[in-house]
């Protein structure tokens, strides 16, 4: 209880209120922006946090994150453009809702079932993670090398329809945190003579470059469709019908929350995804399948619960093993390293008034939700209508100063670039940006425990199966690894059973 | 920049060999031991590994992807630009300063993206300053300040 009372103490100040308020806005700004991304909000944000202490600066993370995911739908729901991926599931459903005069109703769903969602992922993340922590304590290097192994090849057949892509990205992330001195051996690695190298590449300034530097590159370089005109006219108060949904359809929010935690826990995997699967699920076991596509509110509901709920559950792995459970929580984990809150089960030893602050801002920023959200739908024509060659040089300029202000130097500037430039040529190749970012936080992770565990077991491969966990751990890993090549070979032999007859 | 999958690969296949032999001269990198370049060799192999399956696709299929044929226009000039804008602040920062690198930099990428010269000019001076304000004095990040006025502000 009194770790409880220090944590509210933690949290009831006005540097941490001012950030997370001022966040939420700046979430709900980006998240509502066609084609910028809540990830690039959480990239941008990165510098701000630099000047704030540890707990207002995780705050702003959170708040940003869970209102950019949510603002994502309005745009979608208005004009059938997602703000963010995680909106483009139900995209199309809540545009022919606009169109049928039911805007008022979309986006009451997608606004309080967003709130409802992000309280159910942080209810259990309040439950599961310190539990989790527990157990993660008896980890040893083995433990550690399988699960950072998990996460990342879980990102890479989850990122994009094509697994060798992502295999490509997430080895592109892990060949890049092998720069530096921060290796086992200690040696300077790829370095190139260069003394800003020694400590490796400045995380900041990459992940400026891969989500933002590339998206100006492709806002300048493609030639993007203007963005039609918002009637709001006939918007009236979003909180109106909200009763009667919660009514009608709490069985498909249930289900949207859970489903949302399950995948956004699994290293990988976030809220994109949950509402992509959220959306399907709920069409496969709805009463009225076939209104589905014709601009039904259920669709929304359970994606809407889905998305927000992945946000918080993709931060239980995140604090509890210091493994992301997808890219804004690798932001995260980069930024809480820069804290000194360093991510682990140690943190809820050591620090759990820290931890119970983090709940806290997660409740707090769930609930702004409902007023911030309905403000910002009232204003969304102002939001929707800024300009893109007025929005994309501003995010340049915030870009250059968040690289320099990461070290208080230029060179960094120019690693900013560097990525960015890589990211565009990656993006424009079909090549997914996310698990270039997992390996770039859990290289490091992955390489020492590899080689400790290498070290411990005398170089035999086996010991790495010998421990319960560590077994299990490795045989999911494996099993994932091979699941695809199962499957080729499962379709293949189907292909040939079918083309048989056909020859006979 | 869009690249087939087969070229894609040979040029990610050349990039994973190069790195793989930085990795073997590494010092201290001696083989049959646990040293420095035991990772890198082992990302080498896998990128070396998957740029093959992206070569080999294209002798499995011949058909051409509809993603392969599509040129939408691309504007490599804007491109170029907002590259070049972001080296000359690099080189520009230190000597000039935030408030009269920027500014001016700002105000030209706007023009380019077609914002009238006026409103460009506008936002131009506003938005510098506004980050400027919110980077120096609220956030306290030491911005470069650059020469004569400005250094005093």
């Amino acid at each position: 209880m009194s770790t409880l009372l220090e944590a509210f103490h933690l949290i009831a100040t006005w540097d941490v209120i001012v950030a997370v308020v001022l966040a939420s806005v700046f979430g709900l700004f980006v998240g509502a922006v066609p084609g910028l991304t809540a990830t690039m909000a959480m990239a941008i944000m990165v510098p701000v946090t630099f000047a704030l202490d540890p707990i207002p600066a995780v705050g702003a993370m959170v708040a940003c994150s869970a209102m950019a995911i949510f603002a994502g739908d309005i745009p979608a729901v208005l004009l059938r453009m997602p703000g963010t991926p995680a909106s483009a599931a139900y995209a199309h459903e809540g545009y022919l809702m606009t169109r049928r005069g039911e805007a008022t109703r979309a986006l009451s769903a997608s606004l309080v079932f967003s709130a409802l969602g992000g309280l159910f992922g942080t209810a259990v993340l309040i439950v599961a993670a310190p539990s989790l922590a527990e157990v993660a304590l008896k980890f040893s290097s083995f433990e550690y090398f399988w699960l950072a192994t998990l996460g990342l090849t879980s990102a890479a057949f989850v990122a994009s329809d094509d697994r060798v892509k992502s295999f490509i990205s997430l080895l592109i992330g892990l060949g890049v945190a092998t720069i530096g001195m921060e290796n086992p051996a200690g040696m300077p690695r790829f370095t190139f003579g260069s003394i800003e190298l020694l400590a490796g590449v400045n995380f900041v300034s990459a992940l400026i470059g891969l989500f933002a530097i590339s998206e100006v590159l492709r806002s300048v370089i493609h030639s993007q469709p203007a963005i039609p005109k918002v009637d709001l006219a006939r918007i009236g108060n979003p909180l109106r019908e909200v009763g009667g949904m919660i009514r009608q359809y709490w069985r498909q929010m249930m289900r949207g929350n859970v489903l949302g935690v399950v995948v956004g826990v699994l290293p990988g995997a976030g809220a994109d995804i949950a509402s992509w699967m959220a959306y399907a699920v709920s069409r496969r076991f709805s009463r009225q399948p076939e209104k589905f596509g014709t601009g039904h509110v259920e669709g929304i509901v359970e994606g809407a619960s889905a998305n927000n709920a992945a946000v918080s559950g993709a931060w239980v792995p995140a604090l509890v093993f210091g493994v992301p459970g997808d890219s804004i929580t690798a932001i995260v984990v980069g930024v809480l390293f820069m804290k000194g809150l360093n991510p682990g089960p140690t943190l809820f030893l050591e620090n759990p008034q820290n931890i119970y602050a983090i709940f806290l801002i997660f409740i707090a920023a769930n609930l702004l939700i409902l007023p911030l959200g309905w403000g910002a739908i009232r204003i969304a024509r102002n939001i929707l209508n800024v300009p893109r060659n007025v929005l994309m040089p501003i995010i340049l300029v915030f870009c250059i100063v968040g690289a320099y202000a990461s070290n208080n130097g230029t060179f960094t500037i120019g690693v900013m670039l560097a990525f960015g430039v890589l990211g565009y040529f990656m993006e424009e190749n079909g090549i997914p940006i996310a698990p270039c970012i997992l390996g770039l936080v859990l290289g490091e992770l992955v390489e020492s425990n590899f080689i400790t565990s290498m070290l411990k077991a005398d170089g035999s491969l086996l010991a790495f199966f010998e421990r319960p966990i560590s077994g299990t751990l490795g045989v999911m890993t494996l099993l994932v690894w091979l699941l695809p090549v199962v499957i080729a070979v499962r379709r293949s032999a189907r292909r040939r059973r079918e083309s048989m007859p056909a020859n006979n | 920049m869009r690249m087939p999958d087969h070229v894609l690969g040979a040029v990610l296949f050349a990039a994973a060999a190069a790195y793989a032999a930085m990795a073997i001269n590494l010092p201290g990198g001696s083989p049959g031991e646990y040293g420095p370049e035991l990772f890198p060799l082992l990302i080498a192999g896998g990128v070396a590994l998957s740029s093959i399956v992206l070569m080999a696709r294209r002798f499995r299929s011949k058909l051409v992807q509809a993603s392969e044929v599509e040129r939408p226009s691309r504007n490599w000039f804007n491109g170029a630009v907002v590259c070049g804008v972001v080296v000359y602040s690099i080189f520009a920062l230190p000597v000039l300063g935030f408030v009269l690198t920027i500014g001016p930099a700002l105000m030209m990428i706007l023009v380019l993206l077609g914002v009238r010269l006026r409103n460009a000019v506008m936002i131009g001076i506003a938005a510098t300053l506004a980050i400027e304000f919110a980077f120096r004095n609220v956030l306290q990040v030491p911005l470069p300040t650059g020469p004569g006025l400005w250094g005093f502000i």
